[in-house]
């Protein structure tokens, strides 16, 4: 079946692009089919984002923009919120978020009611991407290891990923006038290291680990304490597992259904072809409706 | 415009690609269906559709980003046929825009009636699919919430009908006064005032028709789209303006108009005067909702 659903899929690539007898499109797909098919090999790897060891020190921002060679960018602050960038970019793919729940009450002890969270955000790296099912290209795929990435050179900046990535994580670059996001360090992964915003976390709110294992360790704090999930199911799940004491959709990470894209977009097929008959019978009625009406109305007049 | 991942060019993009689907389908469905009558208006639907969807491919081109740096790069688009919802558009897109071409220079040399009239039937379906892609497209956007409606590919492809109407008739005087050696037949029908505005009484009913469904799409959006941040916007927010201007000059003031021409007006002028003014706000309005649509979503 797979094997079928391949051919076809090859077939129609290869009638498009003789079709076009465009050389250069071809070497493209080669090249992304030999960089998928060499690395579709190992255990899907996970990070773990614990927010309760999170300190909020921003080194993991730094060194994503030091290993991946990413120039700065002129900063600001949002919403009086030290979140700084406020979002992603195409420069900016890891971003601290910081986040104050609750307000300040002197009465209360401790922290006086407030809870400050630092969460570390970036591409979650979905095992069934979004982004990757919308692109015309195949400028994006997925790695079974767990990396998300994109060939610039086949992206023609559709930009139709950013508009389909619930988390909103892929940008345009201006300068190279193609998506840019976070690749999970795939180069550092190749080379059998972390990540580079895991090396560096002092915390160890960051962590890298095969995924059964880190859901695992994060279930057990689930089923222990009082602590919040995020990743497992969302999207069809994630390679970014978080951990939380306050639930991560309090912390500015939006609320994303189970459904795969396969899921989510068959859904809105059917129920668009569901409105398309429901309307057409429903127009269909009305137009015998006043037919009859109006030889009715005919043979009314010839009594 | 730039602050927006998807700006003004995809807005007219998609704004010409349903127009386009929609001219196209006027025509074809008039010639399949209709008397004799509506010839001019089979062939202006259908010389216009191939004017618009080529407007609406150049537009697109413009937009990606990639185009400046690798022209040739655009290709790519086609590569991921039937997965990816873009490039079942660019397949649409190129197919409809040959098979219309085709089509009109049938029209043009008064090739074969039974070749033409299979090439409309071939290009109905593309041109369907076309206007239902600039909305499909939208709502496959999991990231944009707004979006996600299956009335909202609906909306377009009635506001692509619509708006397809105009142009079919509105290109009728325009190629009779600008380029009357393109087709002799639209100068001389135009002369005769009385088919024309007999054609437009017709018309005008089937806009009041189309205007209603319009009307119930967009209520059917909004009520499925309830709660997102995108209908605030619409409704109450920045783009509020663009929006109620819609419902006035694309919806309400047509409607009465059809109203208006098809069971009311007795001068031909009138009527002419009339269902011309009544399509120009059609298009007008349909190019708002398509943009107060794409950029309420990226809100």
């Amino acid at each position: 079946m797979t094997e079928k659903r391949m051919s076809r899929k090859n077939f129609l690539k290869a009638a498009g692009a003789s079709l076009l007898a465009a050389p250069f499109v071809v070497s493209g797909i080669a090249k992304a089919a030999e960089e998928s098919s060499e690395t579709l090999v190992g255990e899907p790897k996970a990070i773990l984002v614990d927010v309760r060891r999170c300190i909020g020190c921003k080194a993991c921002q730094v060194a994503c923009k030091a290993w991946n060679k990413l120039s700065a960018e002129k900063t600001e602050v949002s919403e009086a919120e030290y979140t700084n960038p406020p979002e992603f970019s195409s420069t900016t793919w890891k971003v601290v978020r910081f986040k104050e729940i609750g307000s300040y009450d002197s009465s209360v002890a401790g922290t006086g009611g407030l809870k400050w969270r630092m969460v570390s955000d970036q591409c979650k790296h979905c095992l069934d991407p979004y982004c990757v099912s919308v692109c015309p290209t195949g400028a994006l795929w997925k790695r079974k290891d767990g990396p998300v990435l994109y060939d610039v050179n086949l992206c023609i900046g559709c930009k139709y990923c950013i508009m389909a990535c619930p988390w909103h994580v892929p940008q345009f670059d201006e300068e190279i006038k193609a998506i840019r996001k976070c690749t999970f360090c795939f180069d550092r992964l190749d080379a059998g290291m972390e990540p580079a915003c895991v090396m560096t976390c002092p915390t160890d709110a960051l962590q890298f680990g095969d995924r059964g294992e880190i859901l695992e360790k994060a279930q057990d704090d689930v089923d222990n304490e009082d602590a919040y999930i995020y990743g497992k199911d969302e999207a069809g799940g994630t390679s970014l597992i978080f951990i939380s004491d306050v639930a991560l959709t309090e912390l500015g990470l939006p609320q994303v259904g189970r459904e795969t894209p396969a899921v989510f977009n068959f859904d809105m097929l059917r129920n668009v072809s569901i409105i398309g008959i429901v309307g057409a019978v429903a127009m269909g009625g009305l137009w015998v409706y006043s037919k009859r009406r109006a030889m009715g109305e005919g043979t009314e007049e010839e009594d | 415009m730039s602050e927006f991942p998807w700006g003004i060019l995809i807005v007219a993009d998609l704004f010409l690609g349903g127009m386009a689907g929609g001219a196209y389908i006027i025509g074809a469905w008039s010639d399949l269906f209709g008397k004799d009558k509506y010839r001019t208006l089979v062939k202006s639907g259908i010389y216009t559709s191939f004017v618009a969807i080529v407007l609406g491919l150049v537009f697109l081109v413009l937009d990606l980003g990639r185009f400046t740096v690798a022209p040739l790069s655009v290709l790519n688009a086609y590569l991921r046929f039937p997965e990816s919802m873009m490039a079942v558009g660019t397949w649409s897109i190129t197919g409809f825009m040959m098979v219309s071409l085709a089509t009109a220079f049938l029209w043009l040399l008064k090739g074969n009636r039974l070749v033409i009239k299979v090439l409309e039937i071939v290009g109905m379906v593309l041109g369907f699919s076309t206007a239902a892609y600039t909305g499909i497209i939208l709502s496959y956007s999991r990231g944009r919430l707004f979006w996600s409606s299956p009335f909202l590919p609906w909306l377009f492809i009635i506001t692509g009908i619509l708006t397809g109407l105009g142009l079919a008739v509105l290109g009728i005087p325009i190629i009779a006064k600008f380029m009357p050696r393109l087709d002799r037949e639209f100068a001389e029908s135009f002369e005769q005032r009385s088919t024309i505005s007999k054609m437009l009484k017709t018309v005008g009913g089937y806009t009041v028709v189309l205007v209603v469904l319009q009307i119930l799409a967009v209520a059917f959006f909004l009520g499925s789209a309830w709660g997102t941040s995108g209908v605030s916007v619409l409704v109450s927010g920045s783009l509020s303006m663009f929006f109620w201007a819609f419902l006035a000059v694309g919806l309400i003031i047509p409607l009465g108009l059809g109203f208006y021409t098809t069971w009311m007006a007795k001068s031909e002028n009138t009527i002419i005067f009339n269902s011309l003014v009544g399509f120009v706000l059609i298009l007008i309005g349909g190019f708002i909702i398509r943009y107060v649509v794409v950029i309420a979503g990226q809100l």
